[in-house]
């Protein structure tokens, strides 16, 4: 077939998908698009609470670490807070600039190139903003003991220790098994849609394969 | 005010709804689908009408949101169909049959075949191509530069070539390039 003759089936299908006309344009009633317009994505309000949590966790952070210095204890859990908020707050910052910078209408490799990155932000967010609660839950816990007033000794070590190993075994898996979805899926160089890890591991890996799509096509 | 801006995007979807139209065909999978990618074109048209510049084509912009819109649709689609749905189902389904003879019929389901078969980025550029654009509109669409359309123009018009040759159905780039 011939560049023409193709142009010409293009346009017998573009005839009978005018014909058709099986899209339902109701769906543009002025009631309908307004609320569309004014849907903020999940993405934006996910990324909106994830930086207001990591604002609180500062704040319990640092009143934990500063009221108790002289407690070697209450003072790292108050540390590891802090830091833990700061990682939340700026990787939510971070995702919230990616996806305001997403313009639609910009050109199509310049936005599919930006998407991938966000993906891959996003898959590094869930990394180190999501994964470690397997653990960071008993410094927060930690903390907001540690800013409360000051009551008898409980002795709590015990369920501390074994929390504390039944976390770090959790985020070890967590992270292991990221890290062997992401071996696989780039050992397989599979394209980037025709994988799909189902639990989110993969998404460095999808946002790599994007990637040099893009870069492949633009080299021709 | 909004009711205005509501009649006057309606009236441009109205008179560019091909645009809409035959991204859907070329990046949907059967009739369901097509008119669900439709709509998520015209949502993210609406979403996007607000910051549109009258003094820029409008084509240009139609485009833009319509083939990123279609390639986001087609990754994700992809995601969760390829394990189930067979890549060519409803591709032989043809929206309307009515009034072409077996040899476009034919042209027809040949086309949607390539078209299938071809990675998402070199989709939007065969249907600007088949769209009739200049080398100039489509760089400015795809944000590839001119004389990188142009190359890559011909080398698609190859593939198709290669493709429609009954003597080596088996030996297209454009197969090669859906690994």
């Amino acid at each position: 077939m011939e560049p023409d003759e193709l142009k010409l089936a293009w346009q017998a299908l573009g005839r009978q998908l005018e014909r058709q006309q099986a899209i339902e344009w109701e769906l543009l009633r002025e009631h309908r698009l307004a609320r569309v317009q004014r849907h903020l994505r999940p993405l934006v309000w996910g990324q909106g609470l994830q930086f207001l949590l990591g604002v609180g966790l500062i704040a319990l952070g640092v009143a934990c670490w500063t009221r108790n210095t002289d407690v070697p204890g209450l003072l790292l859990g108050g540390v590891l807070v802090h830091a833990f908020g700061v990682a939340n707050a700026v990787m939510a910052a971070i995702t919230l600039c990616l996806a305001a910078g997403v313009d639609s209408a910009a050109p199509v490799l310049r936005i599919q190139r930006r998407m991938a990155v966000l993906r891959c932000v996003q898959a590094l967010n869930a990394g180190v903003c999501a994964a470690p609660w397997w653990v960071m839950w008993i410094p927060v816990v930690v903390a907001i003991a540690g800013v409360q007033a000051p009551g008898p000794e409980t002795g709590n070590a015990p369920w501390l220790l074994a929390s504390l190993a039944i976390g770090t075994a959790g985020l070890v898996a967590t992270w292991g098994w990221s890290l062997w979805r992401w071996r696989r899926h780039r050992d397989l160089d599979m394209a980037p849609d025709a994988t799909d890890a189902g639990d989110g591991c993969d998404g460095i890996g999808r946002a790599q394969r994007l990637l040099e799509e893009i870069a492949r096509f633009e080299r021709g | 005010m909004a009711h205005d801006d509501h009649a006057a995007f309606d009236a441009l979807l109205q008179r560019h709804r091909g645009i809409v139209l035959k991204v859907a065909g070329a990046y949907a999978r059967g009739a369901e689908d097509r008119a669900d990618l439709a709509q998520e074109i015209a949502i993210q048209l609406w979403r996007a009408w607000p910051d549109y510049d009258p003094a820029r084509s409008v084509t240009t912009w139609m485009y833009r949101i319509a083939l990123n819109t279609a390639i986001s649709h087609l990754r994700r689609e992809g995601r969760h169909r390829r394990h189930s749905v067979p890549l060519e189902d409803g591709l032989h389904e043809l929206p309307d049959e009515r009034g072409c003879d077996h040899e476009v019929l034919g042209q027809v389901r040949m086309l949607q075949r390539f078209i299938a078969a071809l990675p998402p980025l070199d989709r939007a550029l065969l249907v600007l191509y088949l769209e009739e654009h200049s080398s100039r509109e489509i760089a400015e669409v795809l944000g590839l530069g001119e004389s990188n359309v142009t190359t890559r123009i011909s080398r698609l018009k190859q593939r198709i070539r290669e493709y429609a040759a009954p003597s080596t159905p088996s030996t297209t780039g454009a197969r090669h390039g859906t690994r």
